[in-house]
């Protein structure tokens, strides 16, 4: 009804651009309905109509309801259950992200190690197949975020600000004495989330990671477990070093930025060094890093490797790139399976291990993305049932 | 009470209340009472029973946050609810106590344009015109045009399928033409009598 002209007053009065522009003209549509009368000076009169009709129907009594609208709300509110202070989170707010500002200007590092006395083959929960960013509060309840992104902070006394505006209370927020509360949080592959514990340390978190961690510090050492990729920009505290626990090795640091990378899925972890320095330690050996490297963990080998590595490759997942430095689009399509949660399918295996150099905008939709990779390299896809299907041209 | 520039989509809006935002509770509060109190008034007379119906709404609304399903247009998900407590305190009185939702009396209360001098006789016709509707065709109306539904949301206030809401607006539009065309002739009569006066 609505690609041809209107031609009467049934079409005019149910035609949506016309209700549009009757009740929100723009310069545009007023020239094309004032051309369209011109034009067809035959329904003038039933356009004329037409248009007071739906004017009339749209005028609304918005000033005598004032007074209403206010009581009703009054009333509403005394109703509600008391809120928690908006205003009180939000000054807590602006002085975790002062903390983490200085420390990414500092740069005071350490190196150092120590064993992981932490199980956390016991508090993780099982049931981390999940489809929308769930974090677990102590109690093991669960609250579940469909944002593809969100960001949570932890005050001090065991408050959650999740994407600026809303807040939970962690149920065992406070701490006490040296018993620590631990929260986790799951990434489902095709979201990401970013994450500031309690002492200000930033966690850019990737797709499909499971990251635990106190609601708050206490003890001698801050501590927390990754399963998946984190870019980590951690706040200094020569008091209590700060360590990254995966299941093959462990990664000490007092204030540093670096990206870890421990997928369970993955034949490699590595931990990649932005800015200061770390120290590793896998099968009782303890390496330290420089910036810009990597330190590699094979596992069907069980052997680690060293390497200086253009960092951006390996960070630039967080600012929503991907840099690739010859790498094979089987490797690319590995991690865009993470992040854009896809299912890739090889038919020639040649396509797989073709290279390619350059980088990806990772904002845009993924088939943009795919259709980058197939102008760059003679390979095509196509999709059926949901998955990707790569073929050589 | 504060005018807000509105951009966050109603879906985003929703999500963040379902989280807890008490920000966002007030925000769908004030985008939405307006066209709720209109909806309202409609059904029933008596405002008080409007305004604690709507009262009623936003209170279960904040308590049973947790329990509530995703949507992206808040309005529309309001009316139905609103419309529901309205019948139930309608029922409560005596006389309706059998009150038939397809049978609720609709009132489509338009209102002049005070600076058009000249649409007296116009909006006259047009009330004259949507009394002669049925109470449904006046609240599909009342739907469409002053509360901006599109036909999918209208269908699922007024729990109709799809196609059966395009009718019901197509048969309303046609009366009002039919009416409007009847009373055209008195428009035009009118006028040459004035020409006849002026000459």
């Amino acid at each position: 009804m609505e690609n041809s002209p209107p031609g009467n007053f049934q079409e005019l009065i149910t035609n949506s651009h016309f209700i549009d522009w009757v009740s929100n003209p723009t310069p545009e549509s007023e020239q094309y309905w004032q051309s369209f009368v011109q034009k067809n000076p035959s329904i003038r009169d039933e356009f004329e109509k037409a248009r007071y009709v739906v004017k009339t129907l749209q005028r609304k009594r918005k000033a005598i309801d004032d007074d209403n609208v206010r009581e009703i709300w009054d009333s509403i509110q005394s109703d509600l259950k008391p809120k928690t202070d908006n205003l009180k989170l939000f000054r807590w707010w602006r002085v975790a992200a002062a903390i983490a500002v200085i420390i990414g200007l500092a740069g005071l590092f350490y190196l150092n190690f120590d064993r992981q006395d932490i199980d956390y083959s016991k508090i993780a929960v099982t049931g981390t197949d999940v489809s929308d960013i769930t974090l677990v509060m102590s109690d093991g309840s669960r609250k579940v975020f469909t944002a593809q992104q969100t960001s949570f902070s932890y005050s001090q006394s065991g408050l959650v600000m999740v994407d600026s505006t809303m807040l939970i209370t962690e149920p065992n927020g406070k701490a006490t004495g040296s018993h620590q509360e631990f929260n986790q949080l799951i990434i489902p592959f095709g979201k990401q989330s970013t994450l500031f514990l309690a002492d200000g340390t930033e966690v850019i978190l990737n797709s499909g990671s499971h990251v635990i961690y106190p609601v708050t510090f206490t003890g001698a050492k801050r501590e927390i477990y990754l399963e998946g990729e984190a870019y980590l920009k951690v706040s200094h505290n020569a008091e209590m070093p700060f360590y990254v626990n995966t299941n093959e090795m462990n990664v000490r640091v007092l204030g540093t930025e670096f990206d870890v990378s421990a997928y369970a899925e993955e034949n490699t972890s590595y931990v990649v060094l932005v800015n200061g320095s770390v120290e590793a330690q896998l099968n009782d050996e303890n390496v330290l890093l420089q910036e810009n490297e990597r330190l590699t963990f094979r596992k069907s080998v069980n052997r680690i490797e060293k390497a200086v590595v253009d960092v951006r490759e390996y960070i630039s997942w967080k600012d929503g790139w991907m840099y690739c430095n010859n790498e094979s689009i089987g490797d690319i399509t590995k991690k865009l399976s993470r992040y854009y949660n896809l299912e890739f399918v090889f038919q020639n295996k040649n396509a797989e291990m073709l290279t390619m150099t350059g980088k990806l905008d990772l904002r845009s939709d993924y088939r943009n993305v795919l259709d980058v990779i197939c102008f760059s390299a003679p390979v095509k896809y196509t999709e059926e049932e949901g998955r990707i299907i790569f073929n050589l041209k | 009470m504060v005018k807000h520039s509105v951009t966050l989509p109603d879906k985003k809006l929703w999500e963040n209340f379902l989280l807890g935002d008490s920000t966002s509770f007030k925000l769908i509060y004030e985008r939405s009472i307006y066209d709720l109190l209109a909806y309202g008034r409609s059904f029933c007379q008596d405002q008080e029973v409007v305004k604690d119906s709507i009262h009623d709404l936003f209170v279960e609304l904040h308590n049973t946050r947790s329990r509530l399903g995703k949507t992206d247009k808040i309005l529309p998900y309001l009316m139905v609810i609103l419309k529901r407590i309205l019948v139930k305190k309608l029922r409560k009185k005596e006389t309706n106590r059998l009150l038939d939702i397809e049978r609720l009396p609709f009132m489509l209360d338009i209102c002049e344009d005070e600076t058009d001098s000249d649409g007296d006789d116009n909006f006259v016709r047009l009330k004259k015109a949507l009394d002669e509707l049925t109470p449904r065709q006046r609240e599909a109306i009342h739907l469409k045009y002053s509360a901006g539904l599109s036909y999918e949301e209208l269908s699922k206030v007024m729990n109709l399928n799809y196609q059966t809401s395009r009718n019901l607006i197509f048969r309303a539009i046609q009366k009002l033409r039919v009416i409007l065309k009847e009373n055209q002739v008195v428009v035009l009569l009118l006028v040459s009598l004035d020409r006849a006066k002026r000459k």
